[in-house]
């Protein structure tokens, strides 16, 4: 395999490893497609017409979260529960209308796609495919990678990630236009300029803002789960949601590494031998918390952020 | 997906003890019953099916008692039977490895049997409090029908990567398992409290993967042997091959 800012892979290695291992996310996009023909009867019966009572029941049935934890009741105790975590969290990104013109699992969709178009771009600069080729600092800063085994890995865990989330992408499109929206193919709004101003100039910056990009996706389908109606489209959110959890994962233990100075223990397949040499902290980075911690409402992309307007 | 309703999910959790002496009457949980989200009446959310479903009271307790549970409240006492398993699990490799039973356990690896034991005791504690924390399915022993099982290939492991291979096809296991039953959740609260905890699962997975010299994105062990069909995230009944190979 080889990357546009000059890389060597090896590809046995890798193709073998990750052919095993695409399961996740191979199961997930299978669901997406199987959830088509199903979707596709759903947009077929809402017609051209947005019916304006369904966009009632999804605004409904998006406001049912802070029923359920007393939004409006007034009392002491509910208002402590929207004052802070998930209830304020849903509290926040509900306050923003949804577009009283599309359906709101439309708008999560599209704005799905969006998370999904600005990842693939991501790493495609780091892979040195975007505008300034290899020039791009993060390309720059992969290249930079001294241990060749390290800089092999984090390119290929970049490639390969880029296509999980053009995939991604493609699934959340195609299950926007069987719902009758129009599909979403450009980067979210809201984080594009995130990506644009990003200090990516070291291997260390740039899998820590890859680690930020991929909890938003994650903490995004996360709560998406909770404001979608279709089972499908929960079952696919779901699914997705694991595979950018363990993109997560994978980015939080490599910074670790690379910020504690050891990037020859970066290396897929990882050998049986150098399991004692990882630190300890390779043990929990991971996986800091027992509950999954979303992050707050700027780090969220809300159902407007990516819907098309 | 598999339609409608985690089939693992639906496999009987055996209950702990009666707080009160009441004896709960057991059940399989009604697949289809949280899709659509009719209220189910249920004796326990978290009984055992063991073949003595028949109305009568258990040893030691009351008569049998029936309550009525949303479908949530099902899922939250099968998922805290699962989170015992993974509990007990972990915590046995932890006397294992104090014992030197698999030799000399690196740091990095003791770091993540403490951390995954830890975090299964407090997804367990989480259920326990029901998704909404008001409500307690009090489930606190592992899915009689998966911890002989477990137990046995724990019995077989002898080193490091034997133990690291045995955790990745639990946690796989529980993940397929929350997979499958996050879309028919009725709740934002169980919603959330799932997906949080599935999230940790498949992450945990990751490290396992990364560790075990295997791609870190993906499901379980090894393709073909481990994973269930694909699309079909729910185990069927009770799938012991998923935690065997």
């Amino acid at each position: 395999m080889a990357t546009d800012n000059g890389l060597r892979l090896d590809e046995t290695a890798f193709d073998v490893l990750m052919e095993e291992s695409r399961d996740l996310h191979v199961d997930a996009m299978r669901t997406a497609q199987a959830s088509l023909p199903e979707l596709n009867d759903i947009g077929r019966s809402r017609g051209r017409d947005i019916d304006t009572d369904e966009i009632d029941r999804f605004n409904g049935a998006r406001r049912s979260p802070l029923a359920q934890l007393g939004h409006g009741v007034g009392s002491a105790s509910a208002r402590t529960l929207l004052a802070g975590g998930f209830g304020g969290l849903i509290s926040a990104i509900l306050a923003t209308p949804v577009r009283a013109d599309t359906a709101l699992d439309v708008q999560i969709l599209q704005t799905a796609s969006s998370l999904e178009a600005l990842a693939v771009a991501t790493y495609g600069v780091a892979l040195g495919e975007g505008p300034n080729r290899a020039n791009a600092p993060a390309a720059k800063a992969v290249a930079a990678i001294t241990d060749a085994g390290a800089k092999g890995t984090v390119a290929a865990f970049a490639k390969e990630t880029q296509r999980q989330h053009s995939e991604h992408k493609k699934a959340f499109q195609e299950q926007t236009t069987a719902l009758g929206g129009r599909v979403q193919d450009a980067p979210n709004p809201k984080f594009e300029p995130v990506v644009s101003n990003a200090d990516l100039s070291t291997a260390a910056k740039l899998v820590d803002f890859a680690a930020t990009l991929e909890k938003v996706a994650t903490d995004t389908c996360l709560l998406n789960l909770a404001m979608l109606a279709d089972q499908r489209s929960k079952g696919i959110m779901a699914s997705v949601m694991g595979v950018e959890a363990q993109h997560l994962a994978t980015l939080r233990a490599v910074g670790a590494l690379l910020s504690a100075n050891a990037t020859q223990l970066i290396d897929v397949p990882f050998p049986a031998a150098n399991i004692p040499r990882l630190p300890a902290a390779a043990g929990s980075v991971a996986t800091p918390n027992a509950l999954h911690a979303v992050s707050g409402p700027e780090l969220i992309a809300e159902p407007t952020s990516g819907a098309i307007q | 997906m598999n339609d409608p309703v985690n089939k693992e999910m639906s496999q009987p959790m055996q209950d702990g003890p009666a707080p009160t002496g009441l004896a709960v009457s057991r059940r399989r949980f009604l697949a289809g019953a949280a899709a659509t989200g009719g209220a189910v009446l249920v004796a326990s959310a978290c009984g055992n099916d063991d073949g003595d479903d028949n109305g009568a009271a258990q040893p030691g307790g009351g008569p049998t008692t029936t309550v009525n549970a949303g479908p949530d409240l099902d899922v939250a006492a099968a998922a805290a039977g699962l989170e015992k398993l993974a509990f007990d699990t972990y915590t046995s490799a932890g006397s294992a490895a104090t014992a030197g039973k698999p030799g000399a356990v690196p740091p990095a690896v003791a770091n993540f049997v403490t951390t995954a034991a830890s975090q299964h005791q407090e997804a367990l504690d989480r259920w326990n409090q029901g998704p909404d924390g008001r409500r307690p399915p009090s489930c606190h022993r592992a899915p009689a029908s998966l911890a002989p099982t477990v137990t046995a290939e724990f019995g077989k492991v002898t080193d490091v990567p034997g133990a690291a291979t045995l955790a990745l096809r639990l946690e796989d296991y529980a993940s397929q398992a929350y997979q499958s039953v996050l879309p028919n959740l009725q709740g934002a609260d169980a919603i959330k409290l799932a997906a949080q905890i599935n999230v940790v699962g498949q992450q945990r997975q990751a490290v396992l993967r990364y560790v075990l010299g295997l791609y870190p994105v993906g499901s379980g062990p090894v393709k073909g042997t481990a994973n269930p069909a694909p699309v079909d995230f729910a185990p069927a009944n009770p799938r012991p091959a998923l935690i065997t190979g």
